[in-house]
């Protein structure tokens, strides 16, 4: 780690910079005061200790969540600011925090590109089969998976939970896709993700806690197996079906590695949006469509900009389910 | 009393499946199809004696030849393609026994071609070419042999060989001892069935009588010299499958003057067994039956399963076995048919002869344990398990800090808010947040860089990636893993932070004493479970964040398993890659069952 310390010579460090160097050092400043508010060695009277702990601690607190927040949202920040500016101006600044000019180069080279057009049509369609095609596939299994009393049940459990210890790893998967003759081919972008035995496991331990009394009344209903999935284990299962095709969604719709093994280099109408992405900085020229320039780092930003659309659109609605569909059947109590 | 029956079925199948994978190698024998023979040298006493004078018995003849071999070895560049099994004499002759590997690699005798008769005569391929050649009494002009003392010769047959000596080669169909095909008779016979051709051309073997081998496979035709003369006389001799090969005086130039070599030229047609997969799997499926058949018989589970009373349960649960069906299909299509290609680590793959490629038994994982890549390979899983390592202790205090600032939080409206922000990086692919680091840190225009004035090149540097790789699977991961601390955190009892608070204790005490031990399970389990997964990369981060021409530069660092099989499929050496694999497969499956058994003792469920 030693590169690490041997940083460059501090010369020309911008305003900002400094500012954030001083806060910084404010910060320190605080939270050794705190802390030596909290262990007390100076013997203060216990009411003006209280009374100083609640201050420093609702400081505290916004100052925390204040930078945490901008911790996490900044370095998107900074991309997305990038993806609106002037080329021109990009190229001399680099990247920041504010816009110097405004500037919808990039969106309007991004929506032009056949490329990044294509890339993007792949992606939806990829996605939306292998979310719909797992999330059936998927409940389905843990479905059959979760009744106990299903004779070879242990066996069945057995088999899928097996692929989980052991995987034959990248290289004979791909000769596999090989010999199957789905290489370099649509299909194997979609089938071979459909299958996902974690999702298939959340799911399973999820169905066991739904109370067997619901089940078994729908059992003297009349009811098959069948009709208790449809009827009672579905739609009590909603806050983990849902977590799970979220979570198989945003895996395709990230995912660049498929490409990468199972399609051959100079195949690019397969490329999913991903693998655009990544291929954009090493082909990509300086020119625009009407010669002006257009820096490809812009482009870059556009497009990931671009790819971020779909995920915040969906989150909100998906998100509070999450915490109960991740847990239930996770922690025990 | 604890069953052990789970084990022992997992087991039977795990030896099942190796015998599966042991048979294709068994059944296949020492085929030509994997580039091994083992040929008969003779070499005529008195010649050799004139050569080297040296030589006067088996002994010394003995020393000679392995001179010989080395000298071909080194030529054809790996050190077992030649070896030598054993030396035998008899009243003129010395006999020794050579066994060849990879027959088309071989370098310093001339050559062997060999292949499926459909692809050798195909267009356009220099085997077709070469067989118009001696068809029509011309081989290749140039031909270069090396000599055990390292000088080197090169031979330059004439367009025409000499009017005396010329001939072409015919082809022998023995199946129907026919002499008479055209060009493209030949070709055809040949092309069309299922056979195999050994083709050869050996150059300037004074001092062999004759070479002598076993094909494993039925002879259908054999070349014959044509001369001139009109005689038909044949340098190959078929008896059964064993085949001598007797030389033939060609005339060739070296550096201008004529020169008088011992030449074995020609080529054998033959046809293959049936494919040793097949059999290998009829053998494992009737070894599978007799078991089947033995419990069922025998140990009475025939009365059990074929009773009424679990046939009608089966029928019972006939719809759920229906709709397992599909998500098992998949599986066994690519988790377990996958397994079987793992046999690959063990034969030299190649794409063409697919699992029939040759058998090498375990030379890549002693390369690996011994003598060449060791670095390499100590370098590849160093890393792998270091960058795991130091990204599961350096994030799991950042990740516990998030989850108890969340579950801290009153207001309902900002808990959410803040909770979506710390989300947002999970929705992030990794190639975006590649783009997102590089903005921050490259050298030139990055924004860390740029306010603080630094001018180190991260970014090109080898040591700051454990940390960089640990810093963006935090940014992005924190989110979604604070939210099972989170869970855990809501179960802790209400009244235990009363108490906390009556003794006195600020928040941050309350967490230090109430909270945290309160998870302190969740957390153990979290923790027992990653470090399982300790030997998986996260190979799709490294490749998005580092592009590919810094990949070489920080290799120190970030060489990591899953780059072997990356380079593997786009060289082409798929055995190495998976014998790695199979290594990291093996141990993250036994960490991961110890995991689970740690787990269990301690009352929790477990994960499996």
């Amino acid at each position: 780690m030693k590169g690490l310390f041997s940083m460059g010579i501090f010369t020309n460090v911008s305003p900002v910079g400094l500012a954030i160097i001083i806060l910084a050092i404010v910060l320190v400043v605080f939270v050794i005061a705190y802390v030596l508010i909290l262990f007390n060695p100076f013997k203060i009277p216990i009411q003006i200790k209280a009374r100083l702990e609640k201050i420093f601690g609702m400081i505290g607190k916004t100052v925390l969540i204040i930078v945490l927040s901008l911790f996490f949202i900044l370095p998107l920040w900074i991309v997305i600011a990038a993806s609106f500016t002037d080329s021109i101006e990009f190229i001399k600044s680099g990247y920041s925090v504010y816009i110097p000019k405004f500037s919808l180069d990039a969106y309007a080279y991004v929506f032009k590109n056949e490329k990044i057009l294509r890339g993007l049509l792949n992606s939806v369609l990829v996605t939306a089969i292998v979310t719909v095609l797992s999330s059936i596939v998927n409940t389905l299994a843990a479905y059959a998976l979760s009744i106990k009393e299903m004779p070879g049940n242990k066996l069945l459990n057995g088999i899928f939970v097996f692929t989980m210890l052991f995987a034959a790893g990248m290289v004979p998967t791909v000769l596999v896709i090989r010999m199957l003759g789905i290489y370099d081919t649509f299909w194997a972008l979609i089938i071979p993700p459909v299958i996902n035995v974690y999702n298939i496991l959340l799911m399973r331990n999820y169905m066991t806690t739904i109370p067997k009394s619901l089940k078994e009344a729908c059992v003297i209903d009349g009811g098959g197996h069948i009709r208790v999935f449809f009827e009672v284990v579905l739609p009590m299962s909603v806050p983990i079906i849902a977590t799970t095709t979220m979570m198989s969604f945003v895996l395709k719709w990230n995912s660049y590695m498929d490409i990468l093994y199972y399609v051959a280099p100079s195949h690019t109408e397969l490329w999913t949006i991903q693998y655009v992405i990544m291929d954009l900085l090493s082909n990509m020229g300086a020119m625009g469509e009407d010669e002006t320039i257009i820096s490809k780092y812009v482009v870059q930003s556009a497009t990931i900009v671009t790819t971020m659309l779909p995920l915040i659109c969906i989150f909100p609605f998906l998100q509070r389910y999450f915490t109960k569909g991740l847990t239930s059947g996770a922690v025990k109590g | 009393m604890k069953s052990r029956k789970p084990l022992f079925i997992f087991l039977y199948f795990v030896a099942l499946f190796a015998l599966f994978i042991g048979g294709i190698f068994i059944f296949s024998n020492d085929y030509l199809r994997d580039g091994k023979l083992t040929l008969d040298v003779a070499v005529e006493k008195t010649k050799v004696q004139e050569k080297d004078s040296s030589v006067v018995d088996l002994a010394s003849f003995q020393i000679y030849f392995d001179g010989y071999i080395t000298s071909l070895n080194k030529e054809s560049g790996d050190t077992d393609y030649y070896g030598v099994n054993s030396y035998k004499e008899n009243d003129n002759q010395y006999i020794a026994s050579v066994s060849t590997r990879r027959l088309d690699k071989l370098k310093g005798l001339g050559f062997f071609r060999y292949g499926k008769g459909s692809s050798f005569f195909a267009n356009n391929t220099t085997t077709a070419d070469l067989f118009d050649e001696i068809y029509d009494g011309k081989i290749r002009n140039n031909v270069l042999r090396t000599y055990q003392d390292g000088s080197s010769v090169t031979y330059t047959f004439p367009a025409e060989v000499r009017k005396n000596n010329k001939f072409s080669v015919r082809y022998h169909d023995l199946t129907n001892e026919s002499y008479d095909y055209t060009k493209e008779e030949i070709t055809n016979t040949i092309a069309k069935n299922d056979s195999y051709v050994l083709y050869f051309e050996l150059i300037d073997f004074s001092l062999i009588d004759s070479i002598s081998f076993k094909l494993d496979g039925s002879v259908s035709g054999v070349s014959f010299l044509k001369s001139s003369a009109g005689d038909n006389n044949s340098n190959i001799e078929v008896d059964g499958n064993s085949i001598t090969l007797k030389p033939v005086t060609l005339y060739a130039s070296v550096e201008g003057e004529e020169v008088k070599t011992n030449t074995f030229i020609g080529y054998i047609v033959y046809s293959q067994r049936i494919s040793p997969i097949l059999i290998s799997f009829f053998v494992t499926l009737g070894v599978l039956l007799l078991t089947c058949l033995y419990f069922l018989i025998f140990e009475g589970y025939a009365k059990i399963i074929f009773s009424k009373r679990t046939l009608m349960k089966l029928w019972k649960y006939r719809a759920v076995y229906v709709i397992l069906l599909p998500s098992l299909l998949l599986l066994v299509l690519f988790r377990y048919l996958p397994m079987i290609w793992l046999s690959s680590a063990f034969m030299e793959y190649d794409l063409l002869d697919g699992l029939q490629s040759e058998f090498i038994g375990s030379k890549y994982f002693m390369r690996i344990f011994l003598a060449q890549n060791t670095a390499e390979m100590y370098r590849i899983f160093r890393n792998t398990i270091f960058i795991s390592f130091i990204r599961i202790v350096s994030n799991l205090p950042f990740i516990l800090f998030l989850a108890l600032v969340i579950n801290s939080m009153k207001r309902k409206k900002v808990k959410t808010v803040f909770q979506s922000l710390s989300l947002i990086p999970y929705f992030l692919s990794w190639v975006a947040v590649g783009g997102l680091f590089y903005s921050l840190l490259n050298s030139e225009s990055g924004l860390i860089n740029r306010l603080f004035s630094i001018t180190t090149d991260w970014y090109h540097v080898s040591e700051p990636w454990w940390a960089l790789l640990s810093l963006s699977s935090l940014w992005k991961g924190m989110g979604w893993s604070a939210i099972i601390y989170i869970a855990g955190m809501c179960t802790i009892d209400e009244s235990l932070y009363e108490a906390a608070r009556i003794d006195g204790c600020g928040p941050v005490r309350q967490a230090f004493t109430v909270t945290l031990p309160g998870i302190a399970g969740v957390v153990c389990l979290q923790l027992i479970l990653d470090i399982s997964n300790i030997m998986k990369d996260n190979y799709d981060q490294i490749y998005a964040m580092v592009n590919g021409q810094t990949l070489g530069q920080i290799q120190e660092t970030v060489d990591v398993v899953g780059r072997i099989a990356f380079t593997s499929l786009r060289d082409g050496n798929f055995g190495s890659a998976t014998a790695i694999g199979l290594i990291q497969g093996v141990i993250g499956c036994i960490l991961v069952i110890i995991a689970n058994r740690i787990v269990k003792k301690s009352d929790n469920e477990g994960i499996i």
